[in-house]
């Protein structure tokens, strides 16, 4: 772990993972850096309203992020650094994970909103191009030590699992057992490339605690909740460009994400990530 | 099949057939027998629970059905399909290492299961049932005696014939 940014709003379920993102950095004596990024409000029609400048803007957000950091350090005892800047979120914070060399980007997650969806759109947005391990943290989650972890696979890759070496990391500083979820849309026979793949996992995780389950029969996103409960799973790990059950978590009706509405943070790790160390 | 395996020996068979062996006449079997100890060493605790190597065995035995459940399906899942059919060589393409590493996991399972089986056995002094036990603990001595049989059968057909086929390439 080096360099963790903590992408936030400002909103409650932002200062909820901030302060999630703080203990992880002590914890793992990463660096932390609050993010903020912020547009241009649209301007009234009307002439009599006040209209802000780009300088006013800039002033209350840098304002706003430097009381986040300040509430962070004093909360948590921790050195923290912020920075802001100008656009589109999503791009905003996948700029700024280039800039810092960001081992890992956290989120919050707030409740479902009216429209029924978990996710926000920068989330959504972010998730599907980040290239950042991207850990999501629900809005009343509070930090434990993670023991352990559901990583939810269909196997379908051709890559050797080198996006791991992040949970790996994890696993031996919190002493993780990670169990592997064989999770497919529909049901069929195991095609060879996907045992090889399972091969390949294995291997990977040759000294990492860890156990496998099989999906047998129920919706994907079903299964993967019930026995995230079963489990009493801490984190979920998801690799979702390929996955494409994944995008129930985004775009599916109501009922789907209230069995799935999850009360532990999810990781999505990017395939194909490579996690450099110093 | 059977009449099959009668009359010639492992190293015979098909890579197909070697897996329907597997599969119907040891991974079924075995997880059908050790559901059903599992039940008769819990009737047969809750009947008799003074008796110690009846708790001993029962908690062994639920160790084992998860273990032994996670391990066939492991086995299933992944190692079966790369097996091609009606070929004594299989190909894959893929690291020789990551395949060696899982079949050492697999051959880890199997240690652990049968160290477990022994202990079982030890504990209770060779699956020895007093005439007066209930039936249920008679039954499920009986059981252990043909559970720890069959395991170590397919243990010696896995170890000796399935996985040095997959190792070959």
């Amino acid at each position: 772990m080096r360099t963790i940014i903590i992408a936030s709003d400002f909103s409650e379920a932002s200062k909820n993972a901030a302060n999630y993102a703080a203990q992880l950095s002590k914890i793992t004596n990463s660096t932390l850096v609050v993010f903020h990024a912020w547009s241009i409000p649209q301007v009234a029609d009307e002439p009599q309203m006040y209209s802000l400048t780009i300088s006013d803007i800039e002033k209350s957000q840098k304002a706003a992020l430097q009381n986040e950091v300040n509430r962070l350090e004093k909360k948590w005892n921790i050195k923290v650094e912020g920075s802001q800047s100008m656009g589109f979120a999503a791009e905003e914070i996948e700029r700024a994970c280039e800039s810092f060399h960001a081992s890992f980007v956290i989120m919050g997650m707030r409740q479902l909103s009216e429209m029924g969806k978990i996710f926000g759109s920068v989330t959504t947005a972010f998730i599907h191009k980040n290239k950042t391990p991207t850990l999501i943290i629900p809005e009343k989650v509070f930090f434990v030590k993670p023991k352990i972890l559901l990583l939810a696979t269909d196997l379908d890759t051709n890559d050797d699992w080198h996006e791991l070496k992040v949970l790996k990391e994890f696993s031996e500083i919190f002493d993780m057992r990670i169990h592997i979820l064989n999770v497919r849309e529909k049901k069929y026979v195991t095609e060879p490339a996907e045992s090889r793949a399972g091969i390949r996992l294995e291997s990977e995780l040759k000294n990492t605690a860890h156990s496998w389950h099989f999906h047998k029969d129920g919706d994907v996103v079903d299964v993967i909740s019930k026995t995230a409960n079963e489990l009493k799973a801490d984190w979920m790990v998801l690799i979702p460009h390929r996955l494409p059950w994944a995008k129930q978590l985004f775009h599916s009706s109501v009922s789907n994400q209230l069995a799935f509405t999850t009360a532990r943070p999810i990781l999505f790790l990017p395939e194909g990530f490579v996690h450099v160390e110093d | 099949m059977l009449q099959k395996i009668k009359s010639r020996g492992y190293e015979q068979f098909s890579n197909s057939e070697l897996l329907g062996i597997v599969d119907k006449e040891f991974h079924k079997k075995i997880a059908e027998t050790l559901t059903t100890l599992s039940l008769n060493l819990e009737t047969a605790h809750q009947l008799e629970p003074y008796e110690e190597e009846l708790e001993y065995a029962w908690t062994n035995v639920k160790a084992m059905e998860e273990l032994f459940s996670e391990h066939i399906q492991k086995e299933e899942q992944l190692l079966f399909p790369v097996f091609s059919n009606g070929k004594k060589r299989i190909r894959f393409n893929g690291e020789k290492r990551d395949l060696g590493n899982f079949i050492d996991k697999l051959i880890a399972d199997h240690s652990l299961l049968k160290n477990q089986i022994t202990q079982i056995r030890m504990v209770t002094e060779q699956y020895k049932c007093e005439t007066s036990a209930t039936p249920s603990h008679k039954l499920a001595f009986s059981l252990l005696s043909e559970l720890e049989h069959d395991l170590n059968k397919m243990v010696f057909v896995e170890e000796e014939f399935l996985f040095p086929r997959a190792m070959k390439n």
